[in-house]
């Protein structure tokens, strides 16, 4: 029964909200900005969401559920702010988001199901511009344009995980991508001083995406103290369905390590990996030059501090830089950087975990005005049924 | 168990409260961080945005009689003649007499002279280059058209002068009223059952002059009381106006408003398609763009016959539902946009067209053309994009002058093209 009221709470997780988030206005370009489908844990470390000791709902390793001694449940929430520069102004953006939902279900001694729902590509961002249509009745009017697009591309993982023993697993799943991206323009008249009152302009519409993947990964556990995992996604295209028609997009293979090791009793140090080959999309682009093959680099320290009735509290950081895919508005290509922190403690003997994380990052493309910075707070849980 | 449903609860209950959080996208400004055909293109259209055909031109609906005023003129514009025409009523049968304490009535006072008094609407009044006489006279018999006409202006055939004044074009801009002095001979005269009427003309310069209702104050003498005067002042009775015939309304004009609440019906059809941008061949259906204005532009025409404005004109632009009905059509529901809601439904305002101004009338109809664009299937197959209008002067008989407008109008279309989703 209560499996069944956490699947139902997870299905209503996935009507209800749309993992990923506006974190940028690279979400413009391309196919909109990647999304990390991490827990705040992950992030606080940098963004190493593989190879992590202890239970590890993450959506990036098929494998990771393996060894969940219960049902286990993680929802994560997340906040951007960010603080753009691009065309001929500034601008900020706030968005919360859930980047990842996760339900792990042990069945038998060595297999647990998994199905999550996590952020792929974020394609929310706005424009806007202020002009003057020299013509109207004959006199100068003044307009305001607003190009809204919201929403993206999420990753339903339906997977499994197997051990072999005490020290290695591997795990498969099968990525269902779907999403609705909906562009809204206005034009409006803000100018009365001519008479015109000119009524102003919507137009709607709205496209889908559909398509399907899957994903492999690994775990090691050679020692105690080490961690060693992989994984690869990729596989089918992303098809893309809207009033212009249809397209479709080769998805990207990726591939990720990622490592942690305990290097004193309360001390882990980890690290991770990953590279998306972007490029083999680059046929499929309205725009075709404007992307690349990316890697990006995390790594993170976590320090657990003792607490009182066998709490423990970890303190975390980390830092990361990756390469992103899609050209930035001016034409280079961008690059982002972070550095995290965060806490986490563990609650009712171990039933919950919860987890609180910060970054602060900068993206930039050299050689081009495009610049951001942002701050983002994560927050996630983790419950499990025992 | 409790506890993880307890913790379940927790999750799902703060997860709903984060959801709430009030998101905003990061904006970009400037044309480049539009995607290609992201930004939107707005296009006027006057000339082609409408084809027009003029079902008729209507007059007759209402007479002086309808009307708020009053009307002298003479050789106005070269054409106009007008005088009014009254006749008091409500004149005292007797008066309450204090004599000696003792009240009485009394029935046999006498009428001492008086004074008529016409009130002018100067704004609605002009003088032609020099002053006008206005003259008071007594009617010999019933007025009529036939016999008020002769070739020259009113005729005054058995009619007796009984007082006349002087007005100037500077009077006629400063005065607000006209005093008539009359004897008492005349007050009786006017005070009988079998009296005829007054008739007001002017003559002298070419003018028109719109009065209001007359009103005559007088004083009586009681029988009893010689040293006693009892003000009356009587302004009860029919009053209305004449006027020389009209002439027939012009072909080539939207034709609205006067005392006769003249009316046109004319037909709008909309254009299946329209430009996707100024000066551009290529069209798109006239449902798949937004209107951000319709406005029906009509440019004013010089009216003759003396019949021209000389205060603003209000007009109204209404639907009509059996155009086939022609003169006796039924008129529908307002066609132009309103000014403002209140909680009772929308609010209209009059089209006013000043006299004396060559700009163009601008009688906004977003709304009502919206709707003709936005016609399904079935009611296209009917109905077309077409509408039937009537242009009406409101409150009919509201003003003696007309308004007249360049045949067919134009309708202005401003409008814009949806913007495609972005390419990516």
């Amino acid at each position: 029964m209560i499996h069944l009221r956490a699947c139902l709470a997870l299905a209503l997780f996935a009507v209800c909200t749309s993992p990923g988030s506006a974190q940028s206005l690279l979400a413009r370009q391309g196919l909109g900005y990647s999304v990390e489908p991490l827990d705040a844990r992950a992030r606080a470390l940098g963004g190493v969401g593989m190879g992590l000791s202890g239970i590890n709902l993450s959506l990036v390793n098929p494998a990771a559920v393996a060894g969940t001694p219960a049902a286990a449940f993680l929802v994560g929430f997340q906040f951007d702010r960010t603080d753009a520069e691009a065309g001929s102004g500034a601008t900020e953006g706030r968005i919360p988001r859930f980047p990842v939902i996760h339900a792990a279900l042990p069945l038998g001694e060595r297999w647990v199901f998994s199905v999550g729902y996590g952020g792929f590509l974020d394609q929310s961002w706005a424009a806007q511009v202020e002009d003057t249509l020299p013509g109207l009745r004959g006199e100068p009017t003044l307009v305001r344009d607003r190009f809204a697009s919201r929403g993206g591309v999420a990753r339903l993982r339906v997977g499994g995980a197997r051990s072999f023993g005490e020290r290695f697993a591997v795990g498969v799943a099968a990525d269902i991508f779907t999403g609705v991206v909906q562009d809204s323009s206005v034009r409006e008249f803000p100018d009365t001083a001519t008479g015109l009152f000119l009524a102003p302009a919507l137009s709607f519409s709205e496209r889908s995406y559909g398509g399907v993947g899957f994903a492999a990964g690994a775990r090691w556990t050679p020692s105690e103290a080490l961690n060693v995992a992989a994984s690869v996604s990729g596989g089918g295209r992303l098809r893309a369905e809207g009033p212009e028609g249809e397209r479709s997009y080769t998805l990207p293979f990726s591939g990720a390590v990622g490592a942690s090791g305990r290097v004193a009793r309360r001390t882990l140090v980890a690290a991770s990996g990953t590279w998306t080959g972007w490029a083999g999309t680059a046929d499929d682009l309205a725009e075709p030059g404007g992307v690349r093959n990316v890697w990006a680099l995390s790594t993170g320290l976590e320090q657990e501090l003792e607490g009182r009735l066998e709490r423990a509290y970890p303190l975390r950081l980390g830092v990361r830089y990756s390469l992103l895919p899609f050209a930035s508005p001016g034409g280079a290509f961008p690059a982002e950087r972070a550095l995290t922190g965060g806490f986490g403690a563990r609650l009712g003997g171990g039933a919950a975990r919860v987890d609180f994380g910060a970054e602060r990052g900068w993206r930039d493309a050299g050689g081009s005005a495009f610049q951001e910075d942002f701050w983002r707070f994560s927050a996630s849980m983790t419950v499990l049924g025992r | 168990m409790p506890r993880f449903r307890s913790l379940l609860k927790l999750v799902v209950g703060g997860c709903a409260l984060a959801a709430g959080c009030g998101e905003r996208l990061p904006t970009g400004t400037g044309d480049d961080l539009f995607p290609p055909g992201g930004r939107a293109v707005t296009v006027e259209l006057a000339s082609a945005a409408a084809a027009f055909d003029v079902l008729g031109r209507f007059t007759g609906y209402t007479g002086p009689e309808d009307a708020a005023f009053l009307l002298v003129a003479n050789r106005f514009d070269g054409a106009l003649e007008a005088a009014t025409l009254t006749r008091f009523r409500g004149f005292p049968a007797f008066v309450n007499v204090n004599v000696g304490g003792t009240a009485r009535v009394d029935s046999v006072f006498a009428y001492l002279g008086g004074q008529v008094v016409v009130p002018i609407d100067t704004a609605a009044t002009e003088l032609q280059g020099g002053p006008v006489t206005l003259e008071l006279r007594a009617l010999a018999r019933s007025p009529g058209p036939d016999t008020l006409f002769g070739r020259m202006g009113v005729d005054t055939t058995g009619t007796r002068l009984l007082s006349s004044v002087r007005v100037t074009p500077g009077d006629a801009a400063t005065r607000d009223s006209v005093v008539f002095t009359v004897d008492s001979l005349a007050v009786r005269l006017f005070a009988r059952e079998d009296f005829e009427g007054l008739l007001l003309r002017a003559t002298g310069s070419p003018a028109r002059l719109q009065l209001r209702r007359l009103s005559l104050r007088t004083s009586v003498r009681p029988s009893q009381r010689a040293d006693t005067t009892i003000a009356q002042t009587i302004t009860g009775g029919p009053q209305t106006f004449i006027f020389n015939s009209e002439p027939s309304l012009p072909e080539n004009a939207l034709v609205a408003g006067g005392v006769r609440s003249a009316r046109t019906l004319f037909r709008v059809t909309l254009p299946e398609r329209v430009p996707v941008a100024p000066g551009d061949p290529r069209t798109v259906r006239i449902d798949s763009v937004t209107i951000n204005e319709a406005a029906l532009l009509l440019e004013p025409l010089p009216v003759g016959g003396g019949r021209r404005p000389l205060e603003p004109v209000p007009l109204q632009l209404l639907q009509v539902a059996e155009p086939e009905l022609g003169a006796r059509a039924p008129l529908g529901d307002i066609a132009q946009d309103p000014v403002a809601f209140s909680q009772s439904g929308p609010v209209y305002a009059s089209i006013l067209y000043t006299p004396g101004s060559a700009e163009r009338v601008v009688v906004r109809v977003t709304q009502h053309i919206r709707g003709i664009a936005a016609r399904d299937a079935t009611a296209r197959e009917r109905q077309g994009l077409a509408t039937t209008l009537a242009l009406i002067g409101q409150p009919e008989a509201g003003t003696f002058g007309r308004a007249h407008f360049r045949s067919p109008p134009q309708l202005r279309l401003v409008y814009t093209v949806p913007v495609p989703s972005a390419q990516r």
